[in-house]
């Protein structure tokens, strides 16, 4: 099911009244943990399996660590689960580089021809953590003892992995986050003005902007694009860019929405990225769970920026590539975390010697458009994910050509743009409006919703 | 809270006045083809009535830009068949007296996302129909305010490449399967049609002439006569008069073409609207 279908708002009702209507915290972690695979077999319940065999491994695993006490036995365990994760990861998402021919006619081939199940990588990803942060005591500290017993321990493991409003795309929430909150939930404590100014903005950013951007980015498609003016393409370059931060930041808040309605806080996955004065920064602020979760279980672990510029710097290509092949299995994606590592590692540099012109206005603004410029030009590798395909687009958009610009595209880049741009102004300048100045405009970003959304398309990170 | 559902309900209620009062361009600019496409169903399905309706994808869409007949609407969705249109004027209440279908690119399926009613209370809440969406309206205004509307036209070096492209799919036979199927699909709607007193005739757009009879062309239209030979069939022949058309790639033509193609083809329907066969538009060649 996904946030913007019709029957989505029948369904989190009907949840809600009886949600609030359970009496103690085990019938509302079940009512939750029912609904939530609910939502999430909606299209295909067999989806369902997998996430049971996952969280069944994770569960098992990590309850061995918490309960064993020799140190070596856990570090064995902890492995084992975190690799048996991987692998399920890997066999899901990156089949399609096995080459089939080995492996015709074998039980395996089947396994290869089933489709990428929904949310595998944030599933994984939260399995790995409540394995990691386990091993480490992170998670146990105020919810588990020695003397939690198997039942408790699953129940919070399994609503950990598949609570719904963070379960198909995120944020991904550190098991350490999550699980502490786990517990009787009270009608009367939803914060409900953070909850629904969230969700206005979740959806205003997902329905109004992006969804109508889709339908203008559509053209990013070979061989559409050959008959496009350089102008033109370069206007839906930053129209895309406009648009997966729209449909992205849309998502990770009304997934923060829903679960504040819930009783739950989920972290901030974005923090106005778009107004990043270098591509460091750009990470601390874009997809925040995902780059803080590779910071804590691979970079650091790896060595950080401990061991000497070198080391450093093939840690961080290192990371960004293997990020980047997190959303998938295509060359494209490896390029995009490369083009992003090499851009870490060439600003290093420069970033312990700025001088007075960068840290001025005018230079800060230079810094900011270069950004944005460099991590837009990213993107190309993200959406055309056949990289001869993005390498035709960038040569088509620097060579002239007969075709005519469309006005009408370059007005409704702007205008879909625009309510970004102000996004991150106000944001990276934290203007002050009054509360009555911001209710005013919630009022009118939740008529825009109803008035003028674009179709209803799936949400890009679904795919990941 | 308060103040945010406050300014929303104020907002709604002042808009539907205004779209009250001001209603609606006949072609109003729209965001994207999916969204033209949603306008065109939900005009057909909550506030027009003809009694013509052409049904078909992008090729006879150009119809509806080029003609303001009251006596024909075109139901055309950009990107999908005739059966989508059809589906949607099989769910109407008032049903039109004849329903013109556009054969070339049947092989497709029926889109879903139009075809399939919408939820029942849209109806009621015109301030969520695209033609009043604030960005449409908006659009339709920098448009008027312009002169203009952004018909893009093509010369021989814009229109060589799509075209080659277009000959290459030609050369290529429709799925046998998807044929099969969308004839099947036709032939059950048509039927529902005729019970409910409703006369279908089919036709084919003219496309450019080195396509006309490559394979995709010639196999649509054979299998489609042959399978419906009961029904009158006009052939992309007669509606260009022999000559070649203008087209934009290959395959869709261009405003005055549109314009000249229809007026033929409603001409020979005259008896539906004896007064009210030719476009308003002015044809010029």
């Amino acid at each position: 099911m996904n946030y913007t279908d019709p029957e989505f708002p029948v369904f989190f009702s009907i949840f809600f009244i009886i949600y609030y209507s359970c009496r103690s915290a085990g019938l509302q972690i079940a009512a939750l943990v029912l609904a939530s695979l609910l939502f999430y077999s909606w299209n295909a319940p067999w989806l369902v399996t997998l996430l049971l065999l996952t969280w069944a491994i994770t569960t098992i695993t990590s309850y061995a660590v918490l309960k064993m006490n020799s140190d070596s036995v856990r570090r064995r365990i902890v492995t084992f689960g975190v690799l048996l994760n991987l692998s399920i990861l890997c066999v899901f998402k990156y089949k399609s580089l096995i080459p089939m021919q080995y492996f015709a006619g074998s039980p395996f081939s089947s396994i290869i021809l089933l489709p990428l199940p929904i949310g595998i990588s944030f599933y994984t990803f939260h399995g790995i953590s409540l394995l990691v942060d386990v091993y480490r005591g992170k998670a146990i500290s105020s919810h588990f003892s020695a003397a939690t017993t198997p039942k408790k321990y699953a129940a919070s493991s399994l609503l950990y992995l598949v609570f719904f409003p963070q379960l198909i795309a995120g944020p991904i929430v550190k098991a350490r986050y999550f699980i502490p909150q786990i517990g009787l939930k009270r009608f009367s404590d939803i914060p409900w003005y953070m909850a629904c100014n969230t969700l206005i903005t979740g959806f205003f950013l997902k329905m109004v902007i992006a969804d109508n951007l889709s339908a203008i980015t559509f053209w990013i498609q070979y061989p559409y694009f050959e008959w496009k003016s350089p102008p033109e393409l370069a206007a839906l370059l930053y129209g895309y860019s406009f648009q997966i931060f729209a449909d992205f930041a849309g998502y990770s808040l009304i997934a923060i929405g829903l679960a504040a309605l819930l009783g739950y806080r989920l972290p901030d996955n974005f923090n106005f990225p778009y107004s990043a004065r270098s591509i460091s920064d750009f990470w601390r602020r874009w997809h925040i769970s995902l780059s803080s979760w590779l910071r804590d279980y691979l970079y650091i672990p790896l060595g950080g920026n401990r061991h000497g510029t070198w080391r450093t710097n093939f840690n961080l290509m290192t990371v960004m590539v293997l990020g980047g092949l997190w959303h998938g299995a295509a060359w494209s994606f490896a390029l995009w975390g490369l083009w992003h590592g090499i851009g870490l590692v060439l600003e290093r540099p420069f970033l312990s010697h700025t001088n007075a012109f960068a840290a001025s206005r005018i230079g800060i603004a230079l810094r900011i458009i270069l950004v944005f410029n460099f991590v837009t030009i990213g993107w190309l590798f993200f959406k055309l994910q056949n990289f001869s395909e993005a390498l035709l687009y960038l040569r088509t958009m620097i060579t002239p050509n007969p075709y005519v610009t469309s006005r009408l595209t370059l007005l409704l880049i702007a205008m879909f743009g625009l309510p970004v741009i102000i996004y991150h102004v106000i944001g990276a300048k934290r203007f002050i409006l009054s509360s009555t100045s911001s209710r005013l405009i919630k009022g009118a970003m939740l008529f825009l919703v109803v008035t003028a959304s674009g179709p209803a398309v799936e949400f890009i990170y679904f795919q990941f | 809270m308060r103040t945010i559902f406050l300014t929303f309900l104020t907002l709604v209620i002042l808009y539907s006045g205004f779209i009250e009062a001001v209603p609606p361009a006949r072609d109003s600019v729209t965001v994207s083809q999916e969204a033209l496409n949603r306008q065109t169903v939900e005009r057909y399905r909550y506030r027009i009535k003809a009694p013509i309706v052409i049904v078909g994808s992008s090729l006879a869409a150009r119809f509806a830009a080029a003609s303001d007949s009251p006596c024909v609407y075109d139901l055309s969705i950009a990107g999908g068949s005739a059966l989508t249109g059809l589906s949607v004027v099989a769910q109407k209440q008032d049903k039109p007296r004849l329903v013109l279908v556009e054969i070339n690119l049947l092989d497709r399926p029926i889109d879903t996302r139009f075809a399939e009613a919408p939820l029942w209370y849209r109806r009621y809440l015109p301030f969520t129909w695209v033609e009043n969406s604030p960005v449409s309206r908006l659009l339709t205004a920098i448009a008027d305010a312009r002169g203009s509307r952004s018909e893009i036209k093509s010369n021989a070096a814009m229109r060589a490449e799509p075209l080659r492209l277009q000959q290459a799919s030609y050369d290529h036979p429709p799925s046998a399967t998807a044929m099969a199927q969308s004839i099947k699909a036709l032939r059950q709607t048509i039927n529902v049609l005729r019970q409910q007193g409703i006369a279908t005739s089919l036709f084919e757009m003219p496309v450019d002439a080195s396509l006309e009879n490559r394979p995709r062309s010639r196999i649509m239209r054979e299998a489609v006569k042959a399978a419906f030979p009961e029904l009158r069939f006009i052939d992309a022949q007669t509606l260009s008069a022999g000559a070649s058309v203008q087209t934009a790639d290959g395959i869709h033509l261009e405003k005055e073409e549109a314009a000249l193609v229809l007026h033929r083809l409603l001409a020979a329907f005259g008896s539906v609207c004896p007064n009210n066969t030719a476009p308003v538009m002015e044809i010029r060649r």
